[in-house]
């Protein structure tokens, strides 16, 4: 009998390593390589040479047994006499024996007992020990008994040990059986092995069994292999390949080397390649005493450790939350203590979970931690998310939608921080929302409301740990570069900038743009840019809902309800303040206002106490964020104003105040409609479109207007009024110009005076004009 | 010539035996003691067909290297080349020191085919295995037996080191 080829356990020492490096980063180079191949084309190799020489024996042992006569009857025989730790073998034909070549036949229903093993086959061939070993053996036993008892009979009976007090059983037909070597091949149509939880059975052509003692080393060769697993809690895993089974009892794996596929109750993996399961064992087990025969495959194991796989992976199982998982790949190697994946591939690698489904291409890496670490590598990734829609209408039902997302590189999920991270950015749109970002992006999710449900250490596998299964429920975006954003949910909001932070929760977002580029954001129609030319912009939304923006220029707009439905532009420089529970905006510097009815500016600050739509709902999630502005209800300035309109103007360098009024209300004064009073103080200089299409203008030092009665009064110490021909001053007490709502012009005073100019121009023109009506009926 | 026959038909096996191996040590010193054909057994020729030896011993020798000894209570000459036995004991040496014993019940020997066949309940025995079974057939020449079913046999446990 030949000894199995030294690089066997070479092949069989790397096939059984190589899981254990997974969580390393594994060359795709060895994705490639089938090492196990070529250790079943060895083993093939092995066992057609030593098969040629069971089946020579086979036809020795009979060609003595056509000798014999047919017997009248047969005998029975007495009880057996067998002793612990003996073998029996009994057969129904006959038993050939060859005690000088140590050989021993055993034909027609052959039955081996033993503490280790039982073989049901139909011709046994058994190989003595060799008669030196025997020698050996016997110098052993007197130096035993002659010296210090063995270790063994001093034992305690239950120690912390692996051994199993069932023995391993091997049906079969043709069985050779080398106790020297502490070999066993077997051949028939169908092979079963049934181990203390582990049952194999092959079938089809020509199956082959080889079982080394000394390499703790079982393989099947056959067309198909199937069998089943069963863990110390007695729950099943089966599993099925072609080609080769090996199992090695030492290292307590099994490798499947084609077609292979392992299934249990929670998990489903199959692979085009190899796959490989690493078992492991209980600490506390009975321990048994060797025997003779097949003692070292007697180590039993309890649970299932880890599985790789290899070849067109296809990985179905649930997470801890029950949750369904598929991943396919090229490689994938599962840790069933721990619970973590990895799976790669050199193209294609796809990852389905929860209604997410992410696709990597090239050099693609998928790596589940036990902590709910999720780690997606591949030149380019995407796939589809799904998030859960709640309404702000309670009658509005809760639903899921589907959106897209495409990033590169890598994506990392922390689950201890339950954060997303894209290194290298981020598209995602679905039918309510987009998220673009060009640089780094991190999404913090809302934690899991209930805690992962603790996996028992009994369980065949424990499963990955997926918080995410409870949604995709953003607490916080933290965004670099390029970033852009809308929501059609409640809150509305749309957004452009270099920069993001956003904090769902409270409602708070920080966004920046670096000088030269737009800070843009429109929160529920409140609207924002802001732009530097040499520094960087921000604006920024308080969770209490104030907003508050830096930058050059600032834009922002406030809805109106003035016929033209325009709304009212504003523009500053330096910074803009919102007060959102005073409805108070506050423009920093060189603040421009324009609407229907004019424009406004001011060099300085100024506040605008906004008017409020109380039909329009605060959204739920955030009421402080309540922008239901429509208009202006007062503006005030400390240093200097300018108004423009279509009709007059205004310029003041001091305090200026204005009272604003709904615009449906009549006025007398329509350049004055939706005004209801308004103060400038300083120099102030004001014009005005007379009737005659010329203009007015006068100067003072205070001016009051009236929106209700149109009456625009402007006084001073000496104030002054002049049209295009004439210049009237008036001073000292009640000196003033009053305009009506006509724009007729009455200048009061202790002291005036009146310069003319072009007097025969004025009077002929006003003799003209006289004569004109008088001949008017 | 009168013949010897006649006096060793009753023969007690004391007397028989040392003319046995004189006879055997005759083959073996390629010393002819008497005509004997090929596959004659060299004793036979002191015994008449028919004659019944009891306490008998039959070794065979290879040069000075036993093959084989078969004890038996009873033999009786069959013919030149093949006795029957009862109570058998055959001690079978192999290139060692051990020996594998076949003992039964009955059985006979044919020394033309160096066949040993034993009848009825027959146990073999040996260091490493103990069978027993339906009769035996031993080729004496090539070493090799079959025992008839039913068999059992008892592989003998061996001590062994402790597993790691």
């Amino acid at each position: 009998m030949m000894s199995p080829p030294r690089c066997l356990q070479f092949l069989l020492l790397f096939l059984l390593l190589s899981p254990s490096i997974s969580s390393a980063n594994i060359p795709a180079s060895l994705l490639k390589e089938e090492p196990m191949d070529e250790m079943v084309r060895q083993i093939k190799t092995f066992y057609e040479k030593s098969g040629a020489k069971m089946r020579a024996l086979h036809d020795e042992s009979c060609e003595l047994l056509l000798e014999i006569e047919q017997r009248e009857e047969i005998i029975t025989l007495p009880p057996s006499d067998a002793k612990d730790g003996e073998s029996v073998i009994e057969c129904s034909k006959g038993l050939y024996f060859e005690p000088s070549e140590n050989r021993l036949s055993y034909l027609g229903d052959v039955r081996l007992r033993s503490d280790s093993m039982h073989v049901l086959c139909t011709n046994l061939h058994l190989f003595l020990e060799r008669k030196e070993l025997d020698k050996e053996a016997q110098n052993v036993e007197q130096s035993v008994s002659g010296g210090t008892p063995p270790a063994d009979t001093e034992a305690p009976e239950e120690v912390e040990t692996n051994f199993t007090r069932s023995p391993m059983i091997i049906k079969a037909e043709e069985v050779v059986l080398d106790l020297s070597q502490e070999t066993l091949f077997a051949e028939g149509a169908v092979i079963e092995l049934l181990h203390e939880r582990l049952n194999l059975r092959a079938q089809g052509a020509n199956p082959r069994l080889i079982l080394l003692d000394n390499e703790g080393f079982v393989c099947l060769l056959a067309e198909h292999i199937s069998g089943n697993f069963l863990d110390a809690e007695g729950k099943k895993t089966d599993f099925e390949t072609q080609g080769a089974l090996i199992f090695s009892q030492q290292m307590g794996a099994l490798l499947l080397q084609k077609q292979a596929r392992i299934t249990s109750s929670q998990v489903d993996l199959s692979s085009a390649g190899s796959l490989r399961v690493g078992l492991l064992a209980s600490l506390k087990q009975t321990k048994v005493a060797p025997t003779e025969v097949f003692d070292r495959l007697r180590r039993r194991y309890d649970r299932i450790g880890l599985i790789s796989a290899q070849d067109k992976v296809i990985f179905k199982g649930k997470d801890s939350n029950g949750e369904p998982i598929l991943m396919t790949g090229d490689w994938l190697c599962y840790d069933g203590q721990s619970g973590a994946i990895d799976l790669k591939a050199e193209q294609h690698a796809k990852l389905s979970f929860a209604g997410n489904h992410v696709a990597l291409q090239r050099d693609a890496h998928a790596s589940l931690s036990p902590e709910g670490d999720i780690r997606l590598r591949g030149e380019q990734i995407s796939g589809e998310y799904q998030r859960t829609i709640k309404s702000d209408n309670p009658d509005i039902p809760v639903r899921e939608i589907v959106g897209e997302f495409r990033s590169q590189k890598e994506i990392y999920y922390h689950a201890q921080t339950a954060l997303i991270h894209f290194p290298y950015g981020l598209e995602s749109r679905d039918e309510l929302s987009e998220l673009i970002c060009r640089g780094k992006l991190d999404i913090k999710l809302v934690a899991s409301p209930a805690p992962v449900k603790p996996v028992e250490q009994s369980d065949v596998f424990r499963l990955p740990t997926l918080p995410m299964t409870n949604g995709l429920d953003v607490q916080s975006i933290a965004a670099q570069g390029g970033v852009k954003a809308h929501s059609e949910q409640s809150p509305q909001f749309s957004l452009a900038g270099d920069s993001l932070y956003a904090d769902l929760l409270v409602g708070s977002v920080e966004l920046t743009s670096l000088a030269g580029q737009l800070a843009h954001i429109n929160y529920q129609g409140f609207d924002i840019k802001a732009q530097s030319e040499q520094r960087v912009s921000q604006v920024e939304l308080l969770p209490n809902g104030d907003i508050l923006a830096t930058a050059d220029q600032i834009n922002t707009s406030i809805p109106s309800k003035d016929k033209s439905g325009k709304p009212q532009l504003l523009s500053c420089s330096e910074g803009l303040e919102l007060n959102a529970e005073r409805a108070e905006l506050i423009l920093r510097k060189n603040v421009t206002m324009s609407g229907s009815q004019g424009i406004f500016s001011s060099p300085s600050a100024l506040s605008l106490l906004l008017r409020r739509d109380a039909s329009k709902k605060a959204p739920a999630k955030y009421p402080k964020h309540h922008y239901n502005y429509v208009g202006i209800h007062r503006a005030t300035s400390p240093a200097g104003a300018q108004l423009q309109s279509e009709l007059a103007s205004m310029q003041s360098d001091g305090p200026f105040s204005l009272q604003m009024c709904d615009e449906s209300l009549p006025v007398a004064d329509q350049s004055l409609k939706g005004i209801e009073s308004a103060t400038a103080s300083g120099n102030v200089r004001i014009a005005m479109r007379s009737k005659d299409g010329g203009f007015y203008r006068a100067r003072g030092a205070h001016l009051d207007v009236d929106g209700r009665s149109g009456v625009k009064r402007l006084s001073g110490s000496r104030v002054m009024m002049q049209d295009a021909l004439n210049i009237h001053t008036a001073s000292g007490a009640g000196a003033a110009v009053i305009v009506d709502k006509n724009n007729n012009v009455r200048i009061t005073g202790e002291q005036q005076s009146t310069y003319l100019s072009e007097v025969d121009k004025q009077t002929s023109k006003k003799e003209k004009t006289s004569r004109q009506k008088s001949k008017k009926p | 010539m009168m013949s010897i026959v006649p006096i060793l038909h009753r023969l007690p096996a004391q007397l028989l035996l040392p003319l046995m191996a004189v006879g055997a040590l005759g083959c073996a010193l390629g010393v002819e003691p008497g005509k004997t054909g090929e596959g004659d057994f060299p004793a036979l020729q002191f015994l008449p067909v028919g004659s019944e030896v009891y306490g008998i011993s039959l070794p065979r020798y290879k040069g000075a290297k036993p093959i084989y000894l078969i004890k038996a209570s009873k033999l009786k000459v069959v013919s030149r080349k093949s006795v029957v036995i009862e109570k058998l004991a055959a001690s079978l040496y192999g290139d060692g020191t051990d020996v594998t014993s076949i003992k039964s019940e009955g059985g006979k020997m044919d020394f033309s085919s160096n066949r040993l066949q034993t009848l009825g309940l027959t146990s073999i025995g040996d260091p490493r295995f103990r069978a027993q079974g339906d009769g035996v057939i031993y080729d004496t020449e090539r070493k090799r037996g079959l025992m008839l079913g039913p068999v059992r046999c008892i592989i003998q446990a061996k001590p062994k080191e402790k597993t790691p």
